[in-house]
């Protein structure tokens, strides 16, 4: 059997090369040809298996970033397709938070299309969600303190940060950076989700880390 | 020294000496120390990793631009759960109709310039542009006789059309309604030269609304016309084509002008 030919315009488009290419230059048109091409598949499995819209959304987006991440560091290796591929770390996520939640069914709907993927995705996943939740405190705080610790962060020197934002001295920079990242720990570590996301990582290593 | 403050000028590397050595003996005698250090670090890392977080917002604005195109060129089917998954494109957005347009017009132009275009007859063409449908799509689905299917579908896979139809039709005789079923049904059929079966199955199909296999029974119906030399029927149902359906355009197209010529 061959593959009907005008699929040719469309379905095979982009091959597996050109799509990790294109998820590494963040190109808008793969994007969006991987959400066209795999979407409704994932849609299918979450559904079927205890999960809804919001549920496939988060879960689609999450292992994009995780392909995105492998993809950066050039972890990224598989031999099937890309959409098997990308089923088969939706698949994994999924029971992890079926999991998570409790709410593992008695028996799981899936196809027999997908691959066992690296131990490392759920490390990633797991990574990607705490540091959701370090963004979204983040994003909480005041635009001051957002700029300033960001040009810490991007090592601009404290003469040129005081300069930018106006401070009388190096040492009020200082000041405000040290509150501004306080403010910033303390609010991530008061969060409730932030004490299960430790206690997942600390569980998975099996122990509190060392130095 | 506060915790917080050490944790910064550890991770600056303003740390020296005596200091350092103590802070470093600290991390590994107490936990809670240790646990803040890990969250300052991942939060730095966090912070620094633009790449990520670009990523991300992309990745949403891209999705609402796909829920968006989807919800304006498809009715959300409310019985998904009982339908079957098939990774069938939509050929809705905007690359792709700007990637047809271009086909049609490079189509055109080549049969335009060419010299001596060749002409074929029916059968010709039917071999020409007929092929199975294949299909490397996952099916599921909460039914109770989806196994049966699983099961023709996986014969129909190994190219066994006779035994892969005997399996349909026990789902089809139960539940004419089965839509894939049909549709496999159909080109099994046009298989074992059984054209008139394939043309109800086709014809079944173009008859339900709002189904994901209507563009391919469209295309497959127009081929069972033109192997049956049933050509009036074969041009009005290419013709449709042509006119509708983006997927199977240019072929229909190019079948429309060797029928006519």
């Amino acid at each position: 059997m061959y593959k009907i030919r005008t699929n040719i315009l469309y379905m095979d488009h982009y091959t597996k090369e050109k799509i990790i290419e294109g998820i590494r230059k963040e190109d808008d048109k793969i994007i969006f040809y991987i959400y066209e091409k795999c979407f409704k598949q994932i849609k299918h499995l979450i559904k079927i298996n205890n999960g809804d819209d919001n549920d496939t959304k988060d879960i689609f987006q999450e292992a994009m970033m995780i392909i995105f991440a492998k993809i950066k560091n050039n972890e990224l290796n598989f031999e099937c397709s890309f959409s098997t591929y990308i089923y088969s770390v939706c698949r994994l996520l999924w029971l992890k938070e079926l999991e998570k939640r409790r709410r593992r069914c008695e028996k799981f709907f899936e196809g027999d299309n997908y691959i066992d993927v690296d131990n490392d995705v759920i490390e990633l996943f797991e990574k990607n969600e705490r540091r959701k939740l370090y963004l979204k405190h983040f994003n909480e705080l005041s635009e001051a303190c957002q700029k300033l610790l960001t040009l810490f962060l991007n090592g601009v020197p404290i003469k040129e940060i005081t300069k930018i934002m106006g401070y009388s001295s190096d040492q009020h920079t200082k000041n405000r950076r040290y509150r501004c990242k306080k403010t910033l720990i303390d609010k991530i570590r008061s969060n409730p989700e932030y004490t299960e996301l430790k206690n997942e990582k600390y569980r998975d290593d099996n122990e509190v880390p060392r130095w | 020294m506060k915790n917080t403050e050490m944790i910064m000028k550890y991770l600056d590397g303003e740390l020296e000496g005596e200091e350092l050595k103590w802070f470093e003996n600290e991390l590994k005698n107490d936990p809670q120390l240790a646990e803040k250090f890990i969250l300052h670090k991942e939060v730095n890392e966090t912070l620094k990793d633009t790449d990520s977080i670009r990523f991300r917002k992309k990745l949403k604005n891209i999705y609402q631009t796909f829920i968006n195109s989807e919800s304006t060129t498809r009715n959300a089917n409310k019985n998904e759960i009982n339908n079957i998954s098939l990774s069938i494109p939509k050929y809705k957005n905007t690359w792709f109709l700007i990637a047809a347009s271009l086909a049609v017009i490079i189509t055109t132009v080549c049969i335009f310039y060419m010299l001596k275009p060749k002409t074929y007859n029916n059968e010709k063409l039917f071999s020409m542009y007929y092929k199975p449908y294949e299909t490397d799509a996952s099916y599921r689905s909460i039914r109770t006789d989806f196994s049966l299917f699983s099961q023709g579908l996986r014969i129909y896979k190994q190219g066994d059309f006779k035994g892969a139809l005997e399996k349909f039709k026990l789902l089809t005789e139960n539940d004419n309604a089965f839509i894939p079923a049909n549709f496999f049904s159909g080109i099994s059929f046009i298989e074992e030269g059984q054209i008139q079966e394939a043309v109800k199955s086709f014809k079944f199909i173009l008859n339900q609304n709002d189904n994901g296999l209507i563009v391919h029974a469209e295309w497959y119906l127009g081929l069972c016309y033109l192997k049956t030399n049933e050509n009036n029927k074969a041009i009005d149902q290419f013709q449709k084509i042509v006119e509708n359906n983006l997927f199977y355009q240019n072929n229909a197209a190019e079948i429309l002008k060797q029928i006519k010529q």
